[in-house]
This record gives C-alpha cells, sequence and structure tokens, in this order.
C-alpha cells in the first residue's frame, strides 16, 4: 500500500470487510485477497486527482466496486476453474458479440473471441513463471461485461492501426481533411462550375468555413466537444452518450441543439472576423451548403421514385 | 427559450467527419499523455469514475482519436447501458437526423414504403367492396326510416307507408271478409303489422290511431273474428299494429254512425299531417315537462293496479288493461273522472290526441289529458 494509501489504511479495510460481507458469492476469499486490488483501483481513480480526498469519499469509492465480478476474476486468477468456467460460460456471448462488431464474418469474429480468452486466461507466462493474463487489469469499478467489450474494442483499435497506411503525427485534421475533400468533390461545398474564378472561390469560401468551423470546436469545454465528436463522429445515439455521462436523454438532446447554436454562432463570428465575410455571405453560404447537402440525397429518392411509377405505368399500358 | 436543431450546422459537422468513421491521426496534445486503458475506458463508459478523475479522462477523450473510438466501441454495445437508460418523460424528439431525412434511410425508407403499400392496398379493397355494396345502401336510404337527419324524407317515406298500410290492411280485410272464416288473433293482427311503417314503434304508436281509424270500417268483420277468438297474447309495447277488439254493443253503434266514419278519415289526414311535426319532437317534448313530472309523481304514488294482462303504450302513455277490460293510464290515481261516449259530439271535441287515443284502445279507456280524467268509452 502506497504512502497516500496507508493514512486511509483503517477506513479501507473496514471498507472491504464491508463490501465483501456484501457479496452474494465470495468464493472463499478473503478480504485481504482483495485488498490489493481495491487499494490500486483507490489510487487509480481517487487518490490520484484528489490526494487529500476524504475517508467518506473513500468509503463510497470502494462500496461501489463489483464485488461479485471482481470474486469472480480474483477466483480466475487463482485458477479456480470452476470459476474461469463460470466466467466463460456467462460471458462469451458478450466477447463473441463485440467480436462480431469487428469482423467481416462470424468465423474471424470467433477466432478473434477465442484469442482474447487466451489473453484473459494467460497463456504465457513471465520470467518468473508467472501467467500472464489480462484480468489483472480488471479493478471493479466498472462491470466486468463492460471491460471486456473494451478489451475487445482495444484490440478492434489496435487492428485499424495496423491496417492503416495513413497515420498523421501533426494538429487534429478532420476540418482542414474537409476542405481538402471539398475542393476535389462536386458533391459538397464545392459548386461544379467550368469557370475557375467561381471554382477558385468555392474553394477558398470551403476552406474558411472549415477553418472556421475547427475554431469553433476547438473553443468548445471538453465534454461539449467529447460529446459532438461522439456523436457526428462515431455515431452514437443520444441514448447512449447520455448514459454514458450520466444524465437524461432529453438533456443529451437539448445540449446538443445547444452546441449547434453555439458552434454557429462561433463560426459566423469567426468567418466575419478573421475571414471578413458579411451577414448576407454567412447566411447564404451555410444555406446553400445544408441545402445542397440535404436536397441530393433526397431528390435523388424522390426522382427514383417518380421513374418507378412511370415504369410501372407504361409496363402495364403497353401490356 | 427552446433552441431548434440546426440542420445548417449539423449538415457541416457531418461532413466533417472523417470517411473511416473515426480519425487515423493522432492529436499532438496527447502523443504524451498515457492513454486510457480497458478498464478505464469501461469505468467512464459506466459513469462509475470520480469526479476529479472523469474531468481528467474527459480532456483526453475529447482530444484523442484513439481512445474516443474505444470508448464509443464500448458504449455502443453496452448491454448494460441499453438496459439502463430511463425513457424521458415527456416524448423526446432527438436533436438528431430530422425526421424527413430518417424518412430516407436505409430501414426508415423500407418501413416508409411497406406503409405506403399497406395503406393504397387497403384503400383500394375498400373501394373494391364499397363499390359492390352501393345498391343495398341505396335501398337502405329508400325505406327512408335509417335518416334521421333527414326529417322530410322521413315524413313523405312515411305518409307512403302509411298509405301503403292501409290499402294493405283494406286488401286483407276484404280477403278475410270473404273467407268468413274465423281469424286467429294472430292473424288478424298479423296483416297491419306487415304492413306497418318500417319506422320506430312510437312514431307508429302516434300513427296507430290514424291508421286504425283509416281502416276501421273495413276491419269491423275481422274485428269480430278476433274477440270470437282466445284472448291474443299481450303485444310487444312497440308494436304498430293495434288488435282492436270491438264489442258488438260499440261494433253498432259504429255502423249508424258512418258518416262519423268518413269524418274521422278527413280527420285522419289533418292528424298525420299533425304528426309529421311530432316526429321532430322528442318524446319528452310530445309527453310534455308538466305531464312527465306529473306521470312520474303520480306513478311513484300509484295504487298496486289490479293484476294487469296487459300494458300498451299510446301516445306516450302507458296503459294497462285491468280486470273490468279497461286501458287505465298509468297516470290514473283515481281522481274523478268524466266520462265521454265515442262518437258523440262531446267526443268530437275533444283534443285530437285524446280521440287518438281513445280511438287506439279498445273498450273502456280512462286517459289523464292536461290534468283531467277522461273515462271514454
Amino acid at each position: 500500500m502506497s504512502a497516500l494509501a496507508e493514512k486511509y489504511k483503517t477506513t479501507v479495510d473496514e471498507a472491504i470487510a464491508h463490501l465483501l460481507s456484501r457479496a452474494e458469492s465470495s468464493r472463499d476469499l478473503t478480504a485481504e485477497s482483495l485488498t490489493p486490488r481495491v487499494v490500486h483501483a483507490l489510487e487509480k481513480y481517487l487518490l490520484k486527482d484528489n490526494a487529500h480526498a476524504e475517508h467518506q469519499d473513500i468509503r463510497e469509492f470502494i462500496y461501489e466496486i463489483r464485488v461479485d465480478d471482481l470474486c469472480l476474476i480474483l477466483a480466475c486468477e487463482r485458477g479456480d476453474e470452476a470459476a474461469w468456467s463460470e466466467l466463460v460460460a456467462t460471458f462469451d456471448p458478450t466477447v463473441k458479440s463485440a467480436a462480431r462488431k469487428i469482423c467481416s464474418n462470424a468465423e474471424d469474429a470467433d477466432d478473434l473471441a477465442g484469442s482474447i480468452w487466451a489473453e484473459l486466461y494467460g497463456l504465457r507466462t513471465d520470467a518468473a513463471g508467472n501467467k500472464k493474463s489480462k484480468l489483472a487489469y480488471y479493478s471493479g469499478r466498472g462491470s466486468l461485461g463492460g471491460w471486456l467489450r473494451a478489451v475487445v474494442g482495444q484490440l478492434a483499435v489496435d487492428q485499424f492501426r495496423k491496417q492503416s497506411k495513413f497515420v498523421q503525427i501533426e494538429e487534429d485534421r478532420e476540418f482542414e481533411n474537409l476542405a481538402e475533400s471539398a475542393a476535389h468533390s462536386d458533391n459538397g461545398l464545392v459548386a461544379h462550375s467550368d469557370n475557375p474564378e467561381d471554382a477558385f472561390t468555392a474553394k477558398e469560401t470551403s476552406a474558411d468555413v472549415a477553418s472556421a468551423l475547427a475554431t469553433a470546436v476547438r473553443t468548445l469545454d471538453a465534454e461539449d466537444r467529447l460529446i459532438l465528436k461522439l456523436y457526428y463522429f462515431d455515431d452514437l445515439k443520444l441514448k447512449q452518450i447520455a448514459a454514458s455521462f450520466g444524465y437524461h436523454e432529453a438533456t443529451a438532446s437539448r445540449r446538443l441543439t445547444r452546441l449547434q447554436h453555439d458552434i454557429r454562432k462561433a463560426v459566423e463570428r469567426e468567418l466575419k472576423s478573421r475571414h471578413g465575410w458579411t451577414d448576407a455571405e454567412v447566411k447564404r453560404h451555410l444555406s446553400d451548403t445544408a441545402n445542397r447537402l440535404g436536397v441530393n440525397l433526397e431528390t435523388m429518392f424522390a426522382v427514383l421514385l417518380v421513374a418507378a411509377f412511370l415504369q410501372e405505368i407504361a409496363v402495364k399500358t403497353v401490356l | 427559450m427552446e433552441l431548434e436543431f440546426d440542420k445548417e450546422i449539423d449538415a457541416l459537422l457531418r461532413r466533417s467527419r472523417p470517411p473511416d468513421g473515426r480519425s487515423a491521426s493522432l492529436n499532438a496534445a496527447t502523443t504524451h499523455v498515457t492513454h486510457l486503458d480497458a478498464d478505464e475506458i469501461a469505468a467512464y463508459s459506466e459513469n462509475a469514475v470520480p469526479g476529479s478523475t472523469r474531468l481528467r479522462f474527459t480532456q483526453h477523450l475529447a482530444d484523442c482519436d484513439d481512445c474516443r473510438s474505444r470508448l464509443a466501441f464500448a458504449v455502443g454495445h453496452s448491454l448494460e447501458t441499453a438496459t439502463a437508460v430511463t425513457t424521458a418523460v415527456e416524448p423526446v424528439d432527438l436533436g438528431g437526423v430530422p425526421w424527413y431525412r430518417r424518412l430516407f434511410s436505409g430501414p426508415g425508407l423500407a418501413v416508409a414504403f411497406g406503409g405506403l403499400i399497406l395503406v393504397f392496398g387497403g384503400m383500394l379493397g375498400f373501394m373494391m367492396l364499397s363499390g359492390g355494396g352501393d345498391s343495398n345502401v341505396a335501398s337502405v336510404f329508400d325505406t327512408g326510416a335509417a335518416n334521421s337527419t333527414n326529417a322530410n324524407a322521413a315524413m313523405r317515406s312515411l305518409e307512403q307507408s302509411e298509405v301503403q298500410s292501409a290499402n294493405a290492411a283494406a286488401s286483407n280485410s276484404m280477403s278475410n271478409t270473404m273467407a268468413s272464416a274465423p281469424q286467429s288473433p294472430d292473424s288478424s293482427s298479423t296483416a297491419p303489422r306487415t304492413s306497418a311503417p318500417a319506422g320506430g314503434g312510437r312514431q307508429d304508436a302516434l300513427l296507430d290511431g290514424a291508421t286504425l281509424n283509416g281502416g276501421e270500417a273495413l276491419m269491423k268483420p275481422v274485428a269480430k273474428a278476433a274477440a270470437e277468438a282466445p284472448p291474443a297474447p299481450p303485444p310487444a309495447v312497440t308494436d304498430s299494429t293495434v288488435g282492436v277488439t270491438l264489442s258488438e254493443a260499440e261494433r253498432s253503434e259504429k255502423k249508424a254512425d258512418s258518416d262519423d266514419a268518413k269524418e274521422e278519415v278527413a280527420q285522419l289526414q289533418r292528424q298525420q299531417n299533425r304528426n309529421r311535426d311530432s316526429l321532430l319532437m322528442s318524446p319528452k317534448q310530445k309527453i310534455g315537462p308538466t305531464a312527465r313530472n306529473q306521470s312520474q309523481n303520480q306513478v311513484q304514488n300509484l295504487p298496486e293496479p289490479a293484476r294487469s294482462r296487459s300494458a300498451r303504450t299510446v301516445g306516450g302513455k302507458t296503459f294497462t288493461r285491468r280486470d273490468d277490460g279497461g286501458w287505465y293510464d298509468a297516470s290514473f290515481t283515481g281522481q274523478a273522472m268524466t266520462n265521454v261516449r265515442r262518437g258523440t259530439e262531446q267526443f268530437r271535441k275533444l283534443d285530437d290526441g285524446l280521440r287518438n287515443i281513445a280511438n287506439s284502445l279498445d273498450g273502456i279507456v280512462v286517459v289523464i289529458w292536461k290534468s283531467k280524467a277522461y273515462r271514454i268509452q
């Protein structure tokens, strides 16, 4: 136990004993078995940022640990085969389900799930001959199922990074990419025109908008920026985002709308102050952009529908 | 002030999304910062990280695409988050994709088209089915009885049906007279019944008197046979036909009053005209508020009637036949009566409604009319 945790030793021991008493199945574990893991979680999540935490905060932190999941993991680490069987039986569907989200087919997903279980079991050993298992990284703060999903997700990201051929080690370029792709695309911000002057103007306009957008997003606070990216870049639903942040779905919806409003204000301010746009230019360009993006898809489907009906009528008439 | 969804900014932000859903770039600010491990991401996704630490994680996740992607993966496939989310108290119009765009997304488009197919198929089926039932609909409306909104049409149809019933009664009675066979009560009462108008029983009750007056002379032989037959079972309250059983003495009296019968036919026509107006009135209006209250009060005070073999409702009044064979108004509580004989001048001076009631019932009729008791025989 570190020096930081030493001064809370009594509180920690009492809280761990109380925590263990609440477990449905302690699996013959004692408080001493849990103490190292709990203290590690305490130092990792609480004392690192709040070295002078209150004793009550310590107790509350320990009480919130998922004691049943933690006991299961500790039993598996101890070599309890029954615990390991229970772990696999209970969470194999979770792991496979997460693996299928990454892999294109079921066979690859099963292989990935198998490799994950092998990593968790600890087929490898260290220099001392001890099993090297990822189970040691589970603290019990989150659920075991959530932790397993995160493990699979980590593998997914690692896999993507290995396959990726384009790695940029510079500042965030999402919005710069926007301008660059828009410059080479006629389905976005750039109007398709044979007039080189118009094309150049459109390109410059798109770059200005992208720059203003990037600046506006950077000015947001961390949580707003994270929400925005989770929603627009990662396709998470507002319900899922709200659950992660601990508030209501309606709150998340209102927050997103407010973010859009704030970004608009910031973009307009940036375009007018730094790029010298007028109010009319700002309004026209933003409106044109949205209309161009929106109408394209809807117009296409409307045309398809009309064509299908006309074809049907024509076939019946002819036949 | 509630802000509205900004579709322009939404479109711009969506355009800013990297093609692969997450950027492969690394933020310079996070290159030298320890990334979050699986345990930290899992705890963060389940809102299980203490406040101060959570702030640090949030700042890292906001700028680190890899960690954010892992977080999104954990959140997106979290079963616990899906079940732990409480539904909003009010319907939430998510500030996400607008509804008109959702229609054009893959699943939404399929659902929309499926719904359209069902709607159009249902409309076509309904049109086909309704097209075959048009003739039936027309025939129903021709009777005029079902169209309560068109009172004029109803009155005209009633008039027509009444004429038909009078003619039918005349023809039936003539055939019965020719046969000169004792008629069962059922058959004698059947003929007028079948020719009764198709309207409600109440309307028919009002017209009963008129109907009978019109065909009374022709029905005399029939009535005589009916009187000799076993007593008929008590007819239904809404029975439009009146099984009139006249006593021989009264019948002979009426033979002498043939001229009076003709006059009564004319009165019948006038009564029909008045009855058309009464069709528009509610039953309570016909009875009248005073009479209604009176009848309600009198009903409460009504002594236990003698054992009645039947009950009839005529002109909104309920009559019960007592042991003496007379029809007694339910409102009658034993007050002094005015005796009136049918066919006399005194009878003709009575109100039309009262005369109709008296003519609708056979034998002695005790009726309360305008707070006065009349004994008509």
